[in-house]
């Protein structure tokens, strides 16, 4: 996997960690279980370590990355399993699988593509 | 729900080997994957741990993320008997852990019920060092299994 793919992926990892932390339901059960936070304000911090990742994302790529959050709502990066892609399920060409290194999109679905 | 069910031998570590937070993530998540997707999820498990460790006190910690990395939620358990530097609330060293991946989208919210239901169990398997007991992974579901029937 790419070093800029790796970026992307720890992106989006941390992008569901912020939309948990955001999440008032789930702030109350967390506070419940008996997690303390040390940090004043936890999205914040978040926050402040996402812009720090940007920095190592490539402007372009991060523009794509959330397009296409905003479209799906769900995930950008996903795996290829079994050759089908992980968001859409439609099949991805071989000839994809060649290059692997490189980022790739899904043709159908246009969502960042790795191989497991 | 009843957290036994999602228990499984494999995902049971009774002997683990780290003293710090980081090599203890990274044998937990060994029980689920080795590769690299593995360390990419534990250093998701380190931002977490950094707005506040997830060692709840009492020697039990809950780490927990969202990946796809899971395609279904995991929970994996582990004990030391020497204890993890972990940062915990009241700064003592842990000794039973429970790991929960989730992934991303989980319809029913089973993450945030397993989460509420691992520390409902916790609190019976510390009581008088119940969790010491078993010697096997089966044993240790078999635990688990007889505290929530009694709950
Ligand atoms: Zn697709």
């Amino acid at each position: 996997m790419s070093d800029e793919l790796k970026s992307l992926l720890e992106l989006q990892h941390l992008d569901y960690m912020i939309k948990d932390w955001r999440n008032t339901e789930m702030r109350r059960e967390f506070k419940k279980i008996g997690f303390q936070t040390t940090a004043e304000d936890p999205v914040q911090m978040l926050l402040k370590k996402r812009k720090k990742l940007l920095e190592r994302i490539n402007p372009a790529l991060y523009q794509m990355y959330q397009r296409i959050i905003s479209r799906y709502n769900d995930w950008a990066i996903v795996p290829v399993v079994n050759g089908f892609c992980g968001g859409c399920f439609s099949k991805v060409p071989t000839e994809l699988s060649g290059q692997r290194g490189a980022v790739h999109n899904c043709p159908n679905c246009g969502r960042f593509i790795y191989w497991d | 729900m009843n957290l036994y069910n999602l228990l499984k031998p494999e995902c049971i570590n009774l002997s683990l080997s780290g003293r710090k937070k980081k090599d203890v993530l990274r044998e937990l998540m060994g029980c689920i994957r080795k590769d690299k997707d593995s360390d990419l999820l534990v250093s998701t498990l380190l931002k977490r741990e950094d707005l506040g460790s997830t060692g709840i006190g009492k020697g039990v910690a809950i780490p927990h993320g969202r990946s796809l990395v899971a395609d279904k939620l995991e929970v994996v358990v582990g004990r030391s008997d020497a204890g993890v530097e972990f940062n915990a609330i009241d700064k003592k060293p842990v000794h039973l852990f429970f790991l929960i991946v989730a992934p991303p989208q989980d319809p029913g919210n089973q993450y945030l019920i397993t989460l509420g239901r691992v520390a409902v169990v916790c609190q019976e398997l510390l009581k008088r060092k119940r969790y010491e007991k078993p010697q096997t992974p089966e044993e240790f579901i078999a635990l688990v299994k007889e505290i929530e029937g009694e709950l």
